[in-house]
């Protein structure tokens, strides 16, 4: 089975959960409108570009939207869809796109539109064993992608820096376990930051990459009380990832190089 | 100064210096408002980086017992802070409170007559509720002082808890040791601390007893509640009740998830009289099945209007008074306020529960939400026909699943529920869901 398609399983499995036992405010309605544009426009960019049918690459992206992005109006997530299919054709440099499609998704509505879209990062509230359990699968998933050290490397530095705060201000054990216990960190850090596609492939630019992510996310949360810090810190640091494969010079990463799981 | 000191647990470190018992009965029971005993009420206004904190306090007894501290993001100037009105938080209160409507069913042999009215009972959830040489020696520094009418109020910082905690002692704010590492993290992440004692002599001047809401407005992009001075010393729960005024849309919790309680079900016309018990025991069970780690959302809506209306919305005047400090309507003061949205949540929360402050985040959502409870009075009419017959056997069923509904919603005994609602129980014509062994072994 391609790595995508996993992906794509789990992504779906957690949406179920947050539906049916996390009040997520997803229908059948949103999903149906989400998928179809994502495939939609997908086979519309593919076309244009002469190229063959690609929908593995767009169900990942339409699913971490329907876990992520919380809309004012249903027709928003067509737009979205829209959006996020699109970012990949157009913001290009040397022929790869230099965002996550869910990340600038996000970033476009949370920053460019700023009234019609919202990120939750309250919605999974503290579930230390699904934590664990999406973490394990996490791990297992991007044991098999070349970029795995973006999530090691990210969530390593990113809980180093909350455990020197804690440390610093004397806080209660609870607080520093209180932040680890949200699902989205997790799904942050193996199910979107690990993306090869966005992602540089060299080792050290890998490390390089998922510390800096973390660094961000921290300034920007701690110092700054910005709720949504992750994703904003993914898309600055993506415009700093062709640098990075400048100076680590490793080629691009091609899904035909093939990833399976062995089913 | 009094020469006992007790801690009083309320979310946003409310202090008493107090005898011994007093609180235990300060919570007056008024004709079916002040439902939750321990209670802290906060209105936040909020837009872009500005905020506007009321904080509500109940307190009744002595007002030299009363303190209160509050960590504050910066040295805040005498025009940030102000007293206002409790009777405008009271109107929030009740504008927001879950209500119960009231429909009376029609005669069934008279299709085209329609008649529904709505009768709505304020339940008002809630939410009732020579030192300067020493300062320098332990390291504190009093950044400005002020007397705001029947307050005084100080801005202090602290080069550690420790000095902090001790001046604080010697001034009569029954800070308990416990709160020494909270204080210690606040002062580390850089902030100040508010601390006010009512001015006995003004005090004594005001016509009514009862202490007024201070209110403080910063601008800063922290936007939370510093609720753990409040639990770090406290066994019980607390109930909190949050007001947020926005102009952007609802407001939710970043760090605890946010969820709506039920609403919308049909339940047994007795409750009419039994409101406010419903709604504590339904709270009550609500928290019991979904945990403490949460914040409820109890309504959600543009305050230009309601539907239906448990108080009408506030005025331009009292949510200026409140705090909005935007435009919030035409020049008209006795007009409704608009482009102003409210969010009420209530939590109930301990210390383990609620470890971290409460992060909010305004959102742009509108989607209107409230807490409504249903009674629809059945026919009583002498009318005969087929209609009718039919009518009987679904009011029948109708009636049996509003006391399940309320069974399951409060917890209460399903036996008592028919009892009270003079419904009897299910027969095998009346496919009520009941489980298979309810009948079994002659339970």
């Amino acid at each position: 089975m391609d790595i995508r398609i996993a992906q794509a399983l789990l992504q779906f499995t957690f949406l179920i959960v947050g539906i049916l036992f996390l009040d997520f405010p997803i229908g059948l309605l949103e999903i149906f409108l989400t998928i179809t544009c994502s495939l939609l426009f997908q086979k519309l960019w593919d076309f244009k570009s002469k190229r063959s049918f690609n929908w593995m690459s767009a169900l990942p992206s339409a699913l971490s939207l329907l876990l992520l992005l919380r809309v004012t109006e249903i027709w928003l997530w067509p737009l979205a869809a829209a959006i996020c299919v699109s970012s990949k054709f157009i913001l290009r440099y040397k022929k790869v796109h230099i965002f996550n499609p869910s990340a600038f998704t996000l970033f476009f509505f949370l920053v460019l539109v700023k009234d019609y879209g919202w990120v939750s990062p309250g919605q999974w509230g503290q579930l230390g064993l699904f934590c664990f359990v999406l973490s394990s699968l996490g791990l297992f998933m991007i044991y098999k992608v070349p970029t795995m050290w973006v999530s090691i490397s990210f969530i390593s530095c990113f809980i180093l820096l909350h455990f020197s705060r804690w440390f610093y201000l004397g806080d209660s054990f609870p607080i520093l376990t209180h932040q680890f216990q949200n699902a989205g960190i997790w799904l942050f850090t193996f199910f979107m930051i690990s993306d090869p596609r966005t992602a540089p492939l060299d080792k050290k630019a890998q490390l390089v990459f998922g510390m800096t992510i973390a660094l961000f996310a921290y300034v920007l949360a701690a110092h700054y009380h910005v709720r949504a810090s992750l994703f904003y810190a993914l898309i600055i640091v993506s415009l700093f990832t062709p640098l990075l494969r400048k100076i680590y010079s490793s080629g691009e990463f091609k899904w035909q190089q093939k990833l399976f799981l062995k089913a | 100064m009094a020469t006992k000191i007790i801690f009083k647990s309320l979310g946003l470190g409310v202090f008493l210096v107090s005898q011994a018992g007093a609180f235990c009965g300060f919570y007056v029971a008024k004709a079916g408002t002040d439902l939750f005993n321990k209670a802290s009420k906060v209105v936040l206004v909020r837009d872009e980086n500005k905020t506007v904190i009321t904080m509500a306090n109940d307190f009744e007894g002595d007002a030299k017992n009363f303190a209160l501290v509050v960590p504050v993001p910066e040295v805040l100037s005498k025009e940030q802070i102000h007293v206002t009105e409790n009777k405008y938080i009271d109107h929030l209160d009740a504008y927001t409170a879950p209500r119960l409507v009231e429909y009376f069913d029609e005669d069934p042999c008279q299709t085209i007559r329609f008649l529904s009215r709505y009768t709505s009972e304020e339940s008002q959830l809630g939410a009732s509720n020579g030192a300067m040489v020493d300062a320098q020696n332990l390291g504190v520094k009093i950044e400005a002082q002020y007397s705001v009418e029947e307050y005084d109020v100080m801005i202090l910082s602290g080069k550690e808890s420790q000095g902090l905690l001790t001046w604080l002692r010697q001034e009569g704010y029954a800070l308990p040791e416990a709160t020494a590492p909270v204080v210690e993290s606040y002062l580390k992440q850089g902030l100040f601390f508010f601390v006010a004692k009512v001015n006995l002599d003004k005090m004594a001047l005001r016509a009514d007893k009862y202490l007024r809401p201070l209110q403080v407005a910063f601008e800063s992009p922290k936007f939370s509640l510093p609720v753990r001075l409040g639990t770090v010393n406290s066994k019980g729960t607390q109930d909190l009740f949050v007001f947020a005024l926005t102009k952007k849309g609802r407001v939710e919790a970043s760090n605890y998830r946010t969820i709506k309680i039920p609403s919308g079900q049909e339940l047994p016309t007795y409750l009419k009289n039994e409101f406010s018990t419903f709604y504590q025991d339904m709270y009550s069970e609500l928290v019991r099945k979904e945990g403490m780690d949460k914040l409820y959302l109890e309504y959600a809506w543009d305050m230009g209007w309601c539907d239906p209306c448990a108080a009408d919305p506030l005025s331009k005047q009292e949510l200026s008074n409140l705090g909005v400090f935007w435009d919030s309507g035409s020049g008209n003061a006795r007009a409704r306020g608009q482009n102003v949205y409210v969010t009420r949540l209530h939590a109930r929360y301990t210390s383990e529960s609620f470890p971290a402050d409460i992060q909010f985040q305004v959102t742009p959502n509108k989607e209107n939400f409230q807490g409504r409870y249903i009674l629809r009075h059945p026919w009583t009419g002498n009318s005969e026909c087929e209609a009718q017959k039919k009518y009987q056997n679904t009011l029948l069923i109708r009636q049996e699943q509003e006391a399940q509904s309320l069974a399951s919603l409060t917890g209460w005994n399903i036996a008592n529920i028919r009892k009270k609602a003079q419904v009897s129980e299910p027969t095998k014509e009346i496919s009520i869901s009941t489980p298979f062994w309810e009948k079994l072994w002659g339970n």
